[in-house]
């Protein structure tokens, strides 16, 4: 039905001098993620992209633009000829689509780029309201709270014509903002904090502790499948997950350290692993799904003790969100329904009874020394398995070969 | 041997027939399970889901299996009626007993349940649905294509209508439709459609209630806590792949069967039109082809079977699962509003794969009656 998206960019206009840098990022990402639509062409102006649909379905070309970081807003548009007859009769159509109840009030808004043409914005939007009008039953004009606004854009090429706009994904482009090291546990949270950090255009690693056989490989196969969906909001859809083998640290844990403490201690020890392995591969910060109070290793007393292993910067985005927020986030990503695969993981495994909800630097010093795991803790650094995801490769670990016969319906 | 009567059910595929054997012996393993033969099964059932849904390009929708349409039309009901607690739903009085049974229940619990009429030529009374639908409204349940009388509802024309209400639902019974008939509607648009494998050649054993996704319904069923299934319990592997099979070998020849069947209809109607002691129940319009209903006022719907037995020419009175009742046919009743042709219809029940010179035999007997 439509032949144009017109897409406009966020936030990033707002960064003036950083803008050009932006936006030479933005095409990329674009160009890059488009490249699936063969007939689809794209057209540069300032502040906005047209997409020339040639025949592509707009529902999947939005999809895909669902995915990059940065763009604000799309359009559907359609063009016509600079006649006022058309443009009225596309609006027509157009409207009526979209009306989703008897009596709704709009108002029409011009943009003349084309100075050539005979009348002014107001004008024409005045020669077009009054051609519409009698044709739509309830509709109605109100030019200052419109409940549906016509554009018509007139531009050399021809006049494009389009309704209100649909929200996209906001943010910077992807991979302007640094790097960071996402510890993914399987759960709901940690995918959101990762995805939030890619919208603000941060380029993120995946960590992940692995302890297997406490651990099922499809608590495993969950986090690559978490991992390989967020792959889709990266700007070139790939992304390392390093798996760090984790079963002797928290097997000695396990058996040395007081149960309350059990909980902070592997923290404290999966910060330090963190922290290395950001050292070694040159990452800026530590990202992770914490959110104030929501289980007793997220209390700011136990953040404060956990902390003090490193000087890397943590960052929390889900700190201030509720679970119910974090859940719709995780739904419209795409994510939830993997997150609530029924496995454990290295969280739930081994959680005592009573785990402290106000831990104690000095304490958690004192239990970890206990355990004395050094040498453990730079065998797993030496052992972690990197494994290279991407969008549009399905990698599993399940030891099943989807690719037998058998599988053929 | 003239079977005729297909929209009971059908014979299995020899090739669908060899692939649920397959997967009976390949995948026994329960979905469930987590150990690597269970995650095979998952795979595979997995893999016939969305091979459903590309062929009948449904990406936003869930499907749920049971073990039959009957089961999927309740689970559909209840699922949404349970929700609501009370409210309007809206349906017609040519409904298959999977869904007239539970609207007559809901009736009785207090909902206020309103059954369209349907005009001389079969079809719904559109004014009347306009005028009955309303905010109230939490469930339309429409049948596609009849399974009495064949006529096809205009369910794209109920689909605009419903744009204004989102919060009533639109069940959609499919069973006499897929892969026999063309939507003139995109499966997309619809909150819920209902269909069973063994209409389209595939095994007995298999329904499946189609869903768009995130439309929550009360489970009627209650099992295993790790399943969020509507229909917790083990599933038939084999037939879900199985049905698979018969919708990738039936959907895509849709058009090309219809067109087949559209000429046996024809020979039947041209050949039994004069003859005055029979009535052509189904209208001429809006139909589909694979259903053709008569009575014959002079013999009634079980005599006029067993004299086609004694040809081996079997059919169908009324419908299958209401042919042990002497009550009116409701479908030709709403139509014909006459008890008389009620209870002396038979259905004949078509399929591509019926010759012509089967449909001269049947002509033959019933023109000497």
């Amino acid at each position: 039905m439509y032949d144009v998206i017109l897409v406009r960019f966020g936030e990033m206009t707002l960064k003036k001098k950083n803008y050009n840098t932006f936006l030479k990022q933005i095409n990329n990402n674009i160009k890059q993620k488009l490249k699936i639509f063969p007939n689809l062409e794209i057209k540069d102006a300032r502040h906005r992209i047209y997409l020339f649909l040639n025949g592509h379905k707009h529902e999947e070309v939005i999809e895909v633009l669902n995915t990059i970081v940065g763009l604000s807003s799309y359009s559907l548009c359609k063009i016509t000829s600079k006649d006022f007859d058309e443009i009225s009769q596309t609006a027509i159509q157009l409207i009526n689509y979209a009306k989703k109840k008897e009596r709704i009030t709009f108002k029409v808004e011009t943009n003349r780029s084309d100075k050539s043409f005979p009348y002014n914005s107001l004008e024409i939007s005045q020669e077009v309201a009054k051609r519409i009008l009698p044709k739509i039953p309830g509709l109605m004009v109100n030019v200052h709270h419109p409940e549906m606004t016509l554009f018509i854009d007139f531009r050399t090429e021809g006049v494009f014509v389009y309704l209100d706009s649909i929200p996209g994904l906001g943010g910077f482009p992807g991979g302007m903002a640094g790097s960071g090291l996402v510890m993914m546990s399987g759960g709901i949270d940690s995918p959101v904090s990762a995805f939030l950090s890619i919208k603000k255009g941060v380029n993120i690693q995946a960590i992940h502790f692995y302890s297997p056989p406490h651990t099922s490989i499809l608590s495993l196969q969950k986090v690559i499948d978490l991992c390989e969906r967020l792959c889709e909001y990266m700007p070139n859809g790939k992304m390392n997950l390093m798996v760090v083998p984790f079963t002797k640290i928290q097997e000695k844990i396990y058996q040395s350290v007081d149960d309350s403490y059990i909980i902070t201690i592997m923290r404290r020890i999966m910060y330090k692993i963190a922290h290395q392995v950001c050292q070694k591969y040159n990452i800026d910060c530590i990202i992770n799904g914490e959110s104030i109070g929501q289980v007793a290793s997220q209390t700011i007393e136990s953040m404060k003790v956990v902390n003090e292993v490193t000087n890397i910067p943590i960052l929390r985005p889900l700190l201030t969100y509720d679970k119910t927020e974090i859940i719709e986030i995780a739904r419209k990503i795409k994510t939830y329904d993997i997150s609530i695969r029924p496995f454990d993981d290295c969280c739930t495994i081994f959680v005592p009874k009573h785990p402290v909800i106000k831990p104690t630097i000095k304490k958690a010093i004192y239990e970890e020394e206990k355990c004395n795991l050094q040498q453990e803790i730079e065998q797993a650094i030496k052992n972690i398995e990197i494994i290279e995801l991407s969008s549009n490769n399905h990698y599993s670990v399940l030891e099943i070969d989807t690719n037998q016969d058998k599988f053929e319906i | 041997m003239i079977y005729l009567d297909y929209a009971s059910t059908t014979p299995i595929d020899e090739e669908v027939l060899q692939t649920y054997v397959r997967i009976e012996k390949d995948f026994f393993a329960n979905s469930s399970s987590i150990h690597k033969l269970g995650i095979e099964s998952k795979y595979m059932l997995e893999k016939a889901k969305s091979e459903i849904k590309s062929l009948l390009d449904i990406p936003n929708h869930d499907l749920e299996f049971t073990y039959n349409a009957t089961e999927a039309n309740n689970m559909a009901i209840y699922g949404i009626a349970n929700k609501y607690k009370s409210g309007k739903i809206i349906t017609t009085k040519i409904e298959h007993p999977s869904v007239s049974g539970p609207m007559k229940d809901l009736e009785e619990k207090g909902y206020n349940v309103v059954y369209l009429d349907i005009l001389p030529n079969g079809i719904i009374d559109l004014e009347q649905f306009k005028k009955e639908l309303d905010k109230d409204t939490i469930l339309v349940a429409i049948i596609w294509v009849n399974n009495i009388i064949g006529t096809i509802q205009p369910i794209g024309e109920v689909i605009r209508l419903m744009k204004d209400y989102p919060k009533a639902k639109l069940l959609v019974d499919a069973v006499q439709g897929l892969c026999k008939t063309v939507p003139d509607f995109s499966f997309n648009d619809v909150d819920m459609f209902t269909f069973s494998a063994h209409k389209f050649y595939g095994p007995k054993g298999v329904g499946c209630l189609v869903k768009k996704n995130g439309l929550e319904l009360a489970p009627i069923l209650r099992g295993s806590k790790a399943s969020k299934a509507l229909k917790p319990g083990t599933l038939s592997l084999a037939g879900i792949v199985a049905c698979a099979k018969a919708i990738k070998k039936y959907y895509p020849l849709t058009k090309q069967n219809e067109q087949k069947v559209i000429k046996l209809w024809h020979y039947l109607y041209d050949n039994l039109k004069n003859n005055s002691k029979i009535i052509i129940n189904t209208p001429l319009e809006n139909i589909s082809p694979y259903i053709f209903n008569i009575s014959i006022p002079s013999m009634q719907s079980e005599t006029l079977l067993r004299l086609l037995e004694q040809h081996q020419i079997y059919v169908s009175a009324g419908s299958a699962c209401s042919s042990k009742q002497q009550i009116p046919e409701p479908t030709i009743f709403a139509l014909s509003k006459s008890i008389e042709r009620a209870t002396h219809a038979i259905r004949m029940s078509l399929s591509s794969k019926v010759e012509l010179q089967d449909l001269e035999k049947v002509v033959a007997v019933l023109n000497t009656i």
